[in-house]
């Protein structure tokens, strides 16, 4: 029994209508701000790189330097927050345009509580990857000092600031896929108390 | 889930049954999901608090004692706290969830099936932490001049990936736990 499908029944006492549009815009909202964040955290993080001489010795009077460069791609551990944020943000354009296309999907069960599915497998992605990478960069801000890990922030100023940005980023869109999942849930509650 | 069975027709009788036993067993599922998550996050935290190992280095004739604990690395100790508090909440999610569910209290059920999903992505959180560390320990990082470190600790890095594992495998139990309750306010609506 499809419960409120807005204009299409006119059995006329419904009157829940009114208020299905509204959480529809809300929900849609959240979605597409948690994909410009996590958008952002990809592309900052992808295209993040800084070159930097270094003197590394000096004969007699010429000094001899060293370009050192730090990439993303030196860590195992932001490869994989690029890749989890990639995939999250393509989970979250799936969904706006399923909301946008196909809005007559939304009220069976079975969608529903399969949206809601993927919803929580996005949410897991998305935090292993933001704690990857926040492991990651509180070793390079302060280093180690049992495992005589140095610390690297101290010398690539902007790639550790860039990189705290776009964890930023992905942190915003990680809170937001959670309400998001949650109002999921709050949805198949819903549909499921009709 | 009283019998409605106020008419004699058997069909409402024997419908009320199958839901009766439904509910049951998907309770049996939520229990045992509960119990694995527990034992697994258990298991994990016991590994982390207790694999401590010390080595003696000799170089240039000089004797070094160098100990690996879990206090030395905060990745390891957000890991260790993490699995403990999902294992507490394993343990009283499951006397909560049992209750709530014999008393019919849909209120209390969102409440655990949303705390469940925070402590799923908590504890997949601390374990992509506790990964990158780990493969940072594993085979270190050149670029930086960071240097393996389970060259010298062997049986500390044995014990910390198969706690992290264990771990990986309890996170998704939890998140087995979330889609199975996801599932069930599915299957609800039919009756």
């Amino acid at each position: 029994m499809a419960s409120g499908n807005e204009e299409k029944i006119e059995s006329g006492f419904n009157d829940v209508p009114e208020t299905k549009p509204k959480k529809d815009w809300i929900l849609l909202s959240l979605r597409v701000v948690a994909f410009l964040a996590t958008v952002s955290a990809t592309l900052v993080m992808s295209l993040n790189k800084q070159t930097k001489t270094f003197v590394v010795a000096t004969i007699g009077s010429t000094p001899i330097t060293v370009p050192l460069t730090a990439k993303f791609q030196h860590t195992p551990a932001f490869v994989y927050f690029v890749v989890a944020n990639g995939i999250v943000s393509l989970h979250n354009l799936v969904m706006i345009a399923m909301y946008i296309l196909g809005p007559k999907f939304h009220n069976k069960g079975l969608q529903l509580a399969l949206i809601a599915v993927f919803d929580t497998m996005a949410l897991a992605l998305a935090s292993s990857g933001d704690g990857a990478a926040t492991a990651m960069s509180e070793l390079g801000r302060n280093g180690n000092s049992h495992a005589k890990w140095n610390k690297i922030c101290d010398k690539f100023e902007s790639y550790c600031n860039r990189g705290g940005g776009s964890l930023i980023a992905s942190f915003i869109g990680l809170i937001l896929l959670l309400i998001i999942t949650v109002m999921s849930i709050n949805k198949l509650l819903k549909l499921n108390r009709n | 889930m009283g019998n409605q069975s106020k008419t004699s027709v058997d069909g409402v009788h024997s419908d009320v049954k199958v839901l009766e036993m439904k509910t049951k067993r998907s309770n049996v599922l939520d229990v045992l999901l509960r119990v694995l998550g527990f034992l697994l996050t258990l298991t994990a935290t016991i590994i982390v608090g207790f694999g401590k190992e010390t080595k003696v280095i000799s170089y240039a004739s000089l004797q070094f004692k160098v100990t690996a604990k879990w206090e030395y690395m905060s990745a390891i100790v957000f890991f260790l706290v993490t699995n403990a508090i999902g294992c507490s909440y394993a343990a009283i999610s499951m006397v909560v969830s049992t209750i709530a569910r014999t008393s019919g209290n849909k209120t209390a059920l969102l409440i655990i099936t949303l705390l469940d999903l925070v402590i799923m992505a908590l504890l997949f959180s601390a374990n992509g932490a506790a990964g990158a560390v780990g493969v940072l320990g594993q085979k270190g990082n050149s670029h930086v001049q960071w240097m393996k470190v389970c060259n010298v600790f062997d049986a500390y890095c044995r014990h910390m990936t198969v706690a992290l594992v264990l771990s990986i495998i309890g996170s998704t139990v939890f998140l087995l736990l979330v889609a199975h309750s996801l599932f069930k306010l599915h299957y609800y609506r039919s009756n």
